[in-house]
């Protein structure tokens, strides 16, 4: 590949031929594939080239919209409409102004758009739209990435849009769950006010308290009190308004028999609040009101700082949930594929081996095991019987399955659309237990160190004067933030940062499990080397009684429909060569071949036009011999072992794959070696093979065995781990998965078998090995700031509490300290966004 | 100093009406996206703009 030559629209490298190119604010931009470029060229014929000038980040490539186009066809279906699109009758009043230009009912919806990213593609966006005929109004948002849409249904249509949407690289996608965005978006408004009253409250206070700060003595009886009650005034709306999420929280646990972290802060508030009441009563030496309008907002900050952090985690994990909808294939009423939600009740589908259920279904025929870890957690295989109930979103894990659909499709991917909303919502992970547990145990204790100090005035007959600030100085200066809510937000960061760099985490544990790494080895064919870069060589054999435009004419037909890896390296490399033939030698009227097959783990067979059978695979599939073990294990296609093509049992020719290693591999493993990670690569390919790669990647550290049968990898692994170390796998799963399943930590690359993308802890979601770096380095800047977290929590409260028990800081000391400890450990975790 | 508690009561008053414009701000979805605006206006403004008759500002007031 040519040296940092990036593609201009998405980033992407360019491949080194440079094929694309698209002239945009009057230059010859680089692109790197035939999407870019074409939307390029549509952006700028839109006239909207400034998109480009003031952009804040990269645009999607769009190969990657292309696994979500099809979601555009559930815009149309009415079970979706029905519920997400709103009538706005004609000439509507709001704000007082009547609407031009709106004579007939309009159609409003809001949609979820892939590719908004930053406040460029939004203005791109509503312009577009906007010239588009029946649109009147469209308002892109690019902190939700979503798109409010007002149209005339009679001049156009959802489809036509999202279309028009598509040709600038982006991908409008069915919102599932309208009413949870709705109470997502109260809940920050509601948020942001909280933090800006307590915020306002807190300066107005302040400043009615400074005249008593700096000239207490002096002031005068009446306007010491006039000075008081206006902070009563104030402080009041502000601490029912701002602190009632905090009270709320306190009453509930405590109602349930639980102490949690707002119970103290509640406490605290609330002592606070009503001995400055007190104090103002008895015209005392003291109030507190200012402290409590600082410790409101102060600590609302930091809350708000958590809860940015965690809704940005969970919009990321939204937006990787919405895979492309499994294609449905159909046997009864009309056979075919179609999406999930054109199945009707009493379809009968077929599901082949390893692909998800579009749909729920009842089984027919034949007992099979599906994996419902997605739905259930449940990590085993469930075993189904005829009549039995699958469900929608498990894997079949047996052979090809047969199914009555249950319920209407439509309905099943709309649940599906919700559900993946609220669970990415809902999302309560480990630690947050863990949290939860630390957070009680120290409530207990502050609650134990107050009753102490009552114990104590009570004793020795304190006046309230002196008990009731330290009381409220205890209650107040503890911060278990650093512990119970750092600690998650740190993690919730991390992930958030590594979505954005395309690394999917299955858990928060993941990276607990990364930093304790020590080993990492490699799988190599796929992995390490990337079968798309493979170049063939071929080699007519025999009688030569074919040309070379023939054979490769055979090739191409048999390999048009595969997913294979070998098969699409082959079917690329004759499509190339096509593409680039010189006149006469393209493809000549070779009769279409017929009955197309792949034989799993054989090769391909189909049959010419006089009947003649023609397969593509291992010399004994092809010439009919026996196959041997090692052929069967060549041909599962992880190893580029030669392949043959032949007609009835006679060799034509024979194919030489040679893999390259991934553009991004060298730099990667160099990366992980400085973190002091071991590398190996395990491979079932010829040693020599092997050997060879270790030497392209000119890496001494590299350890690296080939010919291993997949038993001998998990051997080989297990020796490892025996070694006592914590030992990663990274692979592509098509079939290393029992030995993805037993590493420590297992990562599977893009493009990797759904069995593995399934159950590894990391998925990379772009191509190549850089992803593998990033999140081992991520690891380990999650544990250097949880290190600082822990650390700092420790040491404040030690130093704090002694200090406010022994009444040397008075409350309003103890809500600084204690707000601005927690601001320091959220700032310091939100460090892990960058 | 009789002054005094009618200041206070009138800098009370003025807090009520900012906390009221904060409150009609927010509502009107002002806070909603904080950075397409700004770039919006920037956009619009430069060379080969045709000014649309659906231009954004225009419309139903704020989303």
């Amino acid at each position: 590949m040519s040296l940092g030559q990036r593609c201009y629209h998405c980033n992407e490298p360019v491949p080194a031929q440079g094929l694309w190119s698209a002239r945009v604010l009057g230059e010859d931009r680089a692109m790197c594939c035939a999407g870019c470029q074409a939307v390029a060229q549509a952006i700028v014929a839109s006239g909207g080239e400034n998109y480009y000038a003031q952009r804040t980040s990269n645009a999607l490539d769009p190969k990657q919209l292309d696994r979500l186009s099809a979601w555009a066809d559930l815009l149309e279906d009415p079970a979706w409409t029905g519920r997400h699109i709103q009538t706005v009758p004609c000439r509507i009043k709001k704000s007082g102004q009547a609407l031009a230009n709106e004579e007939t009912d309009q159609n409003e919806t809001t949609l979820a758009i892939e590719g908004l990213r930053c406040g460029a593609c939004a203005w791109l966006i509503e312009r577009v739209l906007l010239q588009a005929p029946g649109v009147s109004l469209a308002r892109a948002n690019a902190s939700t990435a979503r798109l409010r849409l007002r149209w005339n249904p009679n001049t156009t249509g959802l489809n036509a849009l999202s279309q028009t949407l598509l040709k600038l690289g982006y991908a409008a996608v069915p919102l599932g769950a309208g009413q949870l965005e709705e109470q997502r978006k109260r809940q920050e408004k509601l948020e942001n006010r909280r933090l800006f009253i307590a915020g306002l409250g807190w300066a107005q206070v302040m400043m009615l308290a400074l005249p008593e700060y700096l000239h207490g003595s002096q002031i005068d009886a009446d306007a010491l009190l006039t000075l008081r009650l206006a902070s009563l005034a104030l402080c009041l709306p502000v601490l029912l308004y701002s602190g009632s999420g905090f009270f709320q929280s306190a009453f509930t646990a405590l109602r349930q028999g639980r102490l949690n972290m707002d119970v103290p802060i509640s406490l605290g508030l609330l002592l606070a609040f009503l001995g400055s009441l007190y104090g103002l009563w008895a015209q005392a030496s003291a109030v507190y009101f200012e402290s409590v309008t600082m410790f409101l907002f102060l600590v609302l900050g930091a809350r708000r700082i958590e809860s940015v952090i965690r809704r940005r985690t969970m919009r990321r994990r939204e937006e990787l949930s919405l895979e492309p909808p499994v294609l449905a294939h159909r046997l009864e009423p009309e056979p075919g594929d179609c999406p999930p939600w054109r199945l009707q009740d009493d379809d009968l589908i077929r599901v082949p081996s390893g692909a998800r259920l579009p749909a729920d279904l009842e089984l027919l025929r034949a007992a099979t095991e599906l994996d419902i870890s997605s739905l259930t957690g449940e990590p085993h295989p469930v075993g189904k019987e005829p009549g039995d109930f699958c469900p929608e979103g498990a894997i079949n894990l047996g052979p090809e399955l047969h199914g009555r659909v249950k319920g209407s499709g439509a309905q099943g991917s709309l649940a599906r659309l919700s559900q993946l909303a609220e669970a990415a919502a809902a999302e309560r992970p480990q630690w947050s237990h863990w949290a939860d547990r630390v957070a009680t145990k120290f409530t207990l204790g502050i609650l134990t160190i107050a009753i102490a100090s009552i114990t104590w005035a009570i004793v020795f007959q304190e006046p309230l004067d002196q008990w009731l600030p330290r009381l409220i100085a205890i209650l107040v200066v503890s911060c278990p933030c650093a512990l119970s809510v750092a600690g998650p937000a740190a993690y919730a960061a991390s992930l958030a940062q590594l979505l954005e760099k395309g690394i999917a985490v299955s858990s928060p544990d993941s990276l607990a499990k990364g930093w304790a790494l020590k080993t990492l080895a490699f799988d190599k064919t796929g992995t390490l080397t990337e079968p798309e870069s493979s170049s063939v060589v071929m080699q007519p054999m025999g009688n030569k009684a074919y040309t070379e435009a023939e054979i490769w004419e055979f090739v191409e037909q048999l390999t048009e429909n595969s997913h294979h890896p070998l098969a699409m390296a082959l079917f690329r490399a004759s499509a190339s060569r096509f593409a680039s033939a010189e006149p006469g030698s393209g493809r000549s009227a070779l009769p279409a071949v017929q009955a197309i097959e792949q034989k799993p783990g054989l090769g391909m067979q189909g049959q010419t036009h006089n009947g003649k059978r023609v397969r593509l695979g291992s010399a004994s599939f092809v010439q009919a011999l026996p196959a041997t073990p090692s052929d069967a294990n060549r041909l599962e296609g992880a190893e580029m072992a030669s392949l043959y093509l032949g007609i009835e049992d006679e060799l034509i020719a024979g194919f030489w794959l040679n893999d390259r290693p991934r553009p991004d591999a060298k730099a990667t493993l160099l990366e992980l070696q400085k973190l002091g990670l071991d590398l190996w690569v395990l491979s079932g390919d010829r040693s020599d093979r092997v050997r060879a790669l270790a030497k392209t990647l000119e890496l001494p550290c590299l350890q690296a065995i080939g010919e291993l049968q997949p038993e001998e990898k998990l051997q080989k692994l297990r020796q490892l781990q025996t070694s006592g170390h914590n030992v990663g796998m990274v692979g592509d799963g098509i079939n290393d998965a029992p030995v993805l399943a037993q590493a420590d930590l297992s990562i599977a690359v893009s493009a990797s078998a759904p069995l593995a993308k399934q159950r590894a802890d990391v998925y990379l979601l772009r191509p190549g090995l850089r992803g593998v770096a990033e999140f081992m380095n991520m690891a380990q800047r999650t544990r250097t700031i949880l290190k600082q977290n822990v650390a700092w929590a420790i040491g404040y409260n030690l130093t704090a509490i002694p200090l406010a028990a022994l009444g040397i800081i008075g409350p309003a000391w103890a809500a600084v300290g204690m707000a601005s400890s927690s601001l320091l450990v959220m700032a310091n975790a939100a460090r892990l966004l960058r | 100093m009789e002054v005094f508690p009618i200041l206070v009561g009138i800098s009370l008053v003025v807090v009520g009406l900012v906390v009221w414009i904060y409150f009609r701000m927010s509502s009107s979805g002002q806070f909603d996206d904080l950075d397409s605006p700004a770039q919006r206006i920037l956009l619009d403004d430069d060379k080969g703009h045709i000014a649309s008759k659906h231009s954004p500002a225009d419309d139903s007031g704020k989303p």
